[in-house]
């Protein structure tokens, strides 16, 4: 089945992959964190709690979250489709690579305890986008 | 062997031999029954996390309501059982105060600390490292780095070590959390010297000039002194290096020893920023010794340069040794740079020290290099 990006559909089967791939993520230890992915204008809310991803939405308060990343929508396109390509991020599109120079994904926080977050779990979340290796995906 | 106390021969002793005698009896004395402790029934708040310290703090087993000077242990006694204070082994305990050691959230660190705990040998897809091409020069340089972090972390390794035994066993959550400090640190070692090996060339130069400005952070007079340099400003100065070495990693094998090292480094950034946090709110007379210990910490910082740490990842980032690509591994370790300094300063806002930033020594090292001042940014 083809999952349009970006849409709720996308991080709601991420979701499921954590739950179908749980061993993974307990193995890389609980995760107690809620960030934002904002591509473009649209923001979706992933809530991950103990080791399994409880809740995504579309929307949220950015204020609320611990971080977003954030960046325009070729970019998520470009690492989506690394991902699906290698079955992983390749070396030029992990999640750090995108957030640490040049701000290709924007780590917006409101102070350093909520942006540590990301480094704290970045295996973590970088194995929740790395799921979407069993998705097919519909680029807007 | 070290002399101890007096020492009985209890050989000798008839009281003694003669109550060994009624127990082999079955004679039980059974006084320890009546200890008058506390008898509660824990349970774990959620089954998937299983049962935390956080599910334990409650009554004479919980640490939110310790005192900052629990009075009377200074032996092994845990906290909540029956103790007597004089009849104790005097570990010589020198951090009595909950406001020396404690932090916000320490009882949640030191569970995902344990949670997130990862093997070197086997979560290291070490067999792909020879599907990637790494050219000799990066590779070299590479080893020239992962030399460098080696000898970071055997020193990192100590200094939770040189102070857990000074912690009072009252602070049982703390004493905890810096044990899987130094066993992240040990670990963090044993990754980047058998990344050098497994590369095929070898360790490189150690970097004295690294190792001076870490014995600073072992000869801190107070733990909150070393805490505040080690987590706040080294341990975060080297995550920002870890996310920069990720940057930079030749292949995924290695973006994948950075993403996992770095994970435990911004934990202990976090312990350090929530003790400093607590120091502040709780016994803010000590600003002006920490004032102190970060300007001393800084202008260590700052006298690190070394020629070949700065080099290897200059020849990393810029992707090679040709005029062009040292160029552009100028720019983008130059960026890294001010980088390292603009997270130090967030962390310290989040910390309640902002203060600090307006006496920091890295505002001028920033003027120097034309970077605008943060805080008129802020």
């Amino acid at each position: 089945m083809t999952i349009p990006f970006p849409s709720l559909e996308y991080f709601q089967a991420l979701q499921q992959r954590t739950r179908e791939d749980s061993d993974i993520f307990e193995k890389l230890g609980v995760c107690d964190v809620d960030f934002g992915a904002k591509v473009g204008e649209r923001m979706f809310s992933v809530r991950f709690e103990v080791c399994e991803c409880v809740e995504v939405r579309e929307g949220g308060d950015p204020t609320a979250l611990d971080f977003v990343l954030a960046g325009p929508p070729e970019i998520w396109r470009e690492m989506l489709q690394a991902i699906a390509q290698h079955g992983g991020a390749d070396a030029a599109h992990t999640l750090n690579t995108l957030t640490h120079v040049g701000n290709q994904i924007q780590v917006e926080a409101q102070d350093a305890e909520g942006s540590d977050k990301l480094f704290r779990y970045m295996a973590s979340i970088q194995e929740f986008f790395d799921q979407g290796r069993h998705l097919e995906i519909a680029f807007d | 062997m070290a002399y101890y106390g007096s020492v009985e021969d209890y050989r000798y002793n008839d009281d003694f031999l003669l109550r060994l005698r009624d127990l082999r009896r079955g004679n039980l004395d059974l006084g320890w029954l009546n200890a008058g402790t506390e008898q509660r029934e824990f349970r774990a708040e959620n089954p998937k996390r299983g049962l935390t310290y956080l599910d334990l703090d409650e009554g004479s087993y919980g640490f939110s309501e310790l005192d900052n000077e629990p009075r009377g242990p200074r032996g092994a006694a845990p906290r909540g059982a029956a103790v007597e204070p004089e009849a104790q082994a005097d570990l010589g305990p020198e951090l009595n105060h909950k406001n020396d050691v404690w932090a916000y959230k320490v009882a949640s660190f030191t569970e995902e600390a344990m949670s997130r705990q990862w093997d070197a040998s086997t979560a290291i897809p070490w067999q792909d490292l020879d599907r990637y091409e790494r050219p000799e020069e990066l590779e070299i340089a590479f080893a020239q780095l992962c030399t460098f972090f080696t000898e970071v972390e055997l020193i990192a390794t100590d200094l939770p070590a040189k102070w857990s035994w000074r912690m009072n066993n009252q602070f049982q959550e703390v004493k905890h959390f810096i044990a899987t400090q130094a066993m992240d640190e040990a670990r963090h070692a044993e990754v980047f010297r058998k990344r050098a090996l497994a590369g095929g060339i070898g360790l490189m130069e150690a970097l004295p000039q690294a190792e001076h400005t870490l014995k600073a952070i072992l000869d801190c007079n107070a733990y909150s002194e070393a805490s505040a340099f080690m987590h706040l400003l080294a341990e975060g100065n080297v995550l920002t290096m870890f996310r920069f070495s990720e940057f930079i990693s030749p292949t995924p094998v290695d973006k994948r020893i950075f993403q996992l090292v770095m994970q435990d480094e911004a934990r202990h950034v976090s312990y350090g920023l929530q003790h400093l946090r607590w120091v502040m709110d709780k016994d803010p007379g000590r600003k002006e010794e920490l004032h102190k210990t970060l300007e001393e910490a800084e202008r260590i910082s700052i006298g690190q340069f070394d020629a070949a740490l700065l080099e290897c990842m200059i020849v990393l980032a810029g992707k090679g040794t040709k005029p062009g690509q040292i160029a552009e591994g100028v720019k983008l370790v130059g960026g890294f740079q001010v980088r390292q300094i603009e997270e130090y300063f967030q962390r310290l806002r989040r910390a309640g020290f902002e203060e600090r930033i307006e006496r920091s020594l890295f505002r001028q090292l920033l003027a120097d290099i034309g970077h605008p001042d943060p805080l008129a940014a802020a």
